[in-house]
Order: C-alpha cells, then sequence, then structure tokens
C-alpha cells in the first residue's frame, strides 16, 4: 500500500483492488468473530435476494473528495449483476467520521438518494457513533433487504447464460487444438480443473466475495457521525 | 517476361490496396466506436442534468409554503431554471454550445446553493421532511452530475486522442469527424482533472 502510494503522488487515497470478501476492514476497528458474522450476514443477502452488498471500512479519506473517490472504486470495482447493475456498496472512513452508500442504477427507483440518506442517518449512525460498527452494518444490511425485498427483479440466472457461449468456444477451441495437435501428447493437458473457480463462484457457500459486472451512477446518498 | 512483370506490379498494387482499405476501414470503425461512447455519455449527462430541473418546481413550492422566504434567491433558481430549459441540442454539442449549456447549468448550481445557505436561516423550513427529502436528492443528483460530467470528459478525451493518432487523423479528415469539446472544471474546484490510464 504504503508503495503504490509513493508511485502515484497526486493520488492520496488509491483505489483498492476489488475486494474478495463481503466485509473489509481496512481500519481494523471489528473484531474477528464480528466481521465473520457480518460476512456471513452479506453472502447470505446475495443468496436470498441476488443482489450484491459489500461493505469496506477505511481509516481515513487521506484528503480525498469522498463522493468522488466512492464512485471510483464503484466503477473498478463492478458490485452487482451486469445489467441488472443491482449492487450496493457501504464506505465508511473512520478518521474523517464520513460514510456513503453508493447504490446501482438498478436499486436507484428502491433505494433512492432520499432513502439512502435516511438509512444512513437513522440505522447506521446510531451504531456508529457509540463506535459499534459492526452493529451498524448488520442493521445497514436489514434494512437494505426490507427496502429491496425479495427477487423481484429476475434473480441470479443471467451471468451465467452470458458466460456459458464463451466458456463452450473455448473448450470446443481448445479440444480442435488437441485432435490436431495429434495423440502423441498426454491425452489430459485440457485444464478441466481450472474452470471450478469460475463463473458463479459467488453463489457458492463461503467462496468470498466475487463481483458480477455491476454499474453506477453515482446515486445513494452520504453521511457523516 | 514483360507481362509477368506487370502482373506483379499489379499484386502489389492491389495488396497495397488491400493493406490502406483495411487501415482506413479499422480506423473508421475506432472513430465510430468511440464517437458512439461520446453520444451515449452525453444523453447520460442530458438525463442527470434534467433530473435536476425536474426537482426544482417541487423546491420551489416547499420553500415558498416557508413565511416571508426570501424572494430574490427564489427568483433567481426560477430564472435559471428557465434558461437551462432552453438548452436544446440534437446530439453531441460544439464546443461553443457546450459552453453555453455549462454556464446555464452552472447558473442554476450557484443560484441552487445561494437557495441553500439562506435556508439555513429557516430552522423550520429545514426541519420538514419534505425540504429535507428535497435535499437528499439535490445532492445525489449534484453527485450524479459530476460522475456523468467527468465519464463524458473521459470518453471525449478518448475519442480525441484516437482521432489524433496517425494514420486515423487522415480519416477523421476525410470522413469529417470533429474534435469533441470538454466540460471545463468549474470555478474554484480544487481537484485537479483526472487522466486515467
Amino acid at each position: 500500500m504504503a508503495i503504490a502510494v509513493a508511485a502515484v503522488p497526486v493520488r492520496a487515497l488509491d483505489v483498492p483492488s476489488t475486494p474478495s470478501t463481503y466485509f473489509t476492514d481496512r481500519a481494523g476497528v471489528v473484531s474477528e468473530g464480528d466481521s465473520r458474522r457480518i460476512e456471513a450476514r452479506l453472502a447470505a443477502f446475495e443468496r436470498h435476494s441476488g443482489h450484491q452488498l459489500i461493505a469496506v471500512l477505511f481509516p481515513s479519506l487521506e484528503g480525498e473528495a469522498l463522493e468522488d473517490f466512492t464512485v471510483r472504486c464503484a466503477e473498478r470495482w463492478k458490485v452487482g449483476r451486469k445489467g441488472l447493475d443491482d449492487g450496493l456498496i457501504f464506505f465508511a472512513f473512520l478518521r474523517e467520521r464520513r460514510m456513503r452508500l453508493e447504490v446501482g442504477y438498478g436499486l436507484e427507483e428502491r433505494i433512492g438518494d432520499a432513502r439512502a440518506a435516511r438509512l444512513l442517518d437513522t440505522v447506521v449512525k446510531p451504531a456508529f457513533q457509540q463506535g459499534n460498527y459492526a452493529a451498524g452494518i448488520l442493521g445497514l444490511a436489514d434494512a437494505v433487504e426490507r427496502l429491496v425485498g425479495g427477487g423481484e427483479l429476475p434473480a441470479g440466472e443471467e451471468q451465467r447464460q452470458g458466460r456459458l457461449p464463451g466458456v463452450l468456444l473455448l473448450l470446443v477451441v481448445l479440444l480442435l487444438l488437441q485432435v490436431l495437435s495429434g495423440r502423441r501428447r498426454s491425452r489430459y493437458w485440457l485444464p478441466f480443473g481450472g474452470w471450478g473457480g469460475f463463473g458463479g463462484g459467488s453463489f457458492r457457500g463461503g467462496g468470498g466475495f466475487s463481483p458480477g459486472g455491476g454499474g453506477f451512477g453515482g446515486g445513494g446518498a452520504s453521511g457523516s457521525w | 517476361m514483360k507481362q509477368r512483370g506487370l502482373i506483379g506490379c499489379g499484386i502489389v498494387v492491389l495488396v497495397v490496396l488491400l493493406i490502406a482499405g483495411a487501415v482506413t476501414a479499422g480506423a473508421y470503425n475506432r472513430l465510430v466506436t468511440l464517437e458512439e461512447a461520446v453520444k451515449t455519455a452525453w444523453s447520460q449527462v442530458e438525463n442527470v442534468y434534467q433530473r435536476r430541473a425536474d426537482l426544482i418546481p417541487n423546491l420551489v413550492e416547499t420553500v415558498k409554503g416557508a413565511r416571508d422566504f426570501e424572494r430574490e434567491t427564489l427568483t433567481a433558481v426560477v430564472e435559471a431554471r428557465a434558461k437551462v430549459g432552453q438548452m436544446n441540442f440534437s446530439g453531441v454539442p460544439s464546443a461553443e454550445q457546450l459552453g453555453q449549456f455549462q454556464k446555464a447549468q452552472d447558473g442554476l448550481s450557484s443560484a441552487l446553493s445561494r437557495l441553500l445557505v439562506v435556508v439555513e436561516r429557516y430552522p423550520e423550513l429545514r426541519a420538514t421532511e419534505n425540504f429535507r427529502e428535497l435535499q437528499a436528492q439535490l445532492e445525489g443528483t449534484e453527485n450524479r452530475i459530476a460522475v456523468e460530467r467527468r465519464r463524458f470528459n473521459e470518453a471525449a478525451q478518448a475519442f480525441n486522442t484516437a482521432r489524433r493518432r496517425f494514420p486515423t487523423v487522415l480519416i477523421a479528415a476525410l470522413f469529417g469527424f470533429a474534435e469533441k469539446p470538454y466540460f471545463q472544471a468549474a470555478p474554484g474546484s480544487e481537484r485537479p482533472p483526472q487522466v486515467q490510464f
């Protein structure tokens, strides 16, 4: 992290690479047990509703403009499903006591800016003021779940259908290559083992978070505590 | 012998023509793709500005309800909103049109922020649910505007960079692809424009 910052002096805080867990505590303020509970809660939210909600705690904004930084994170991380753009990201910056909920294009109707603002104000803020970050995030997950309800947006299948032809095509090409290259080589060099991790990875239990390709347009709300 | 030489020349010419054709087609298609991206980005810009304009009648009604609210600030917002309403282009504007568009929109921005400052003096108005909702929506819209403006500039920059490259610059001139204008950073904004690689 320090090296990355030094290499790009213009930017005080670099957009981190896409988180591999639903909950990331970069500030180190949430206990191990609570982290696991939040992780399980957010993973369950995706399993039930299909929507992806992730939460990231940062120690500081380091002088960045809040909304500018968070939307750049959202653009890079692509939380939510491609085409549905139904992702949500909760950010909090401890030193500045600022937070933001980024709402994907597809959920802007259900969670409008005013609603998002009220959520942060009434659910997250009171818990954060008492230093209970875990309770704030868990409360947010509950409230978001109530707001978006379950599965009125088509759940699940979309992205896998989109990916399948590509994977099939690759397999066909590999098979062809294998046939063309003759049978002198070992018969089992086709990397079947490698495919398990791709595709619906996020739907498998305990696999951590993997983004679906959702888009954001700056919807959501900011708050402080 | 002579005939064979001619055929050889013919093949060389044909190959050169084919390559030139392929290069032209490639560059042309690339410009078209990038220009489409600029158009999409522009319509997003228009959408978010429209979204803000649509909030204003409601805002004006709400604020009017407050007892003896400063008329001037309210009138400024209504007038700025009217000016914005006159901005209508088909497609991506020229540099001059974009300048006018931005001037009108920035006028509305400053009228709105003045209004929000004045509202500070009316605590009972600020406390109403309706006003707080409007304020959250306005803030959200301003944020969306910033996002879409940046995306438009990025799309325009991608197009302009490709357009200035050789040999694409020749194809751009041949088919009349015009350079795309940029939004200028609002005066007083402290952040430098971002270039992403």
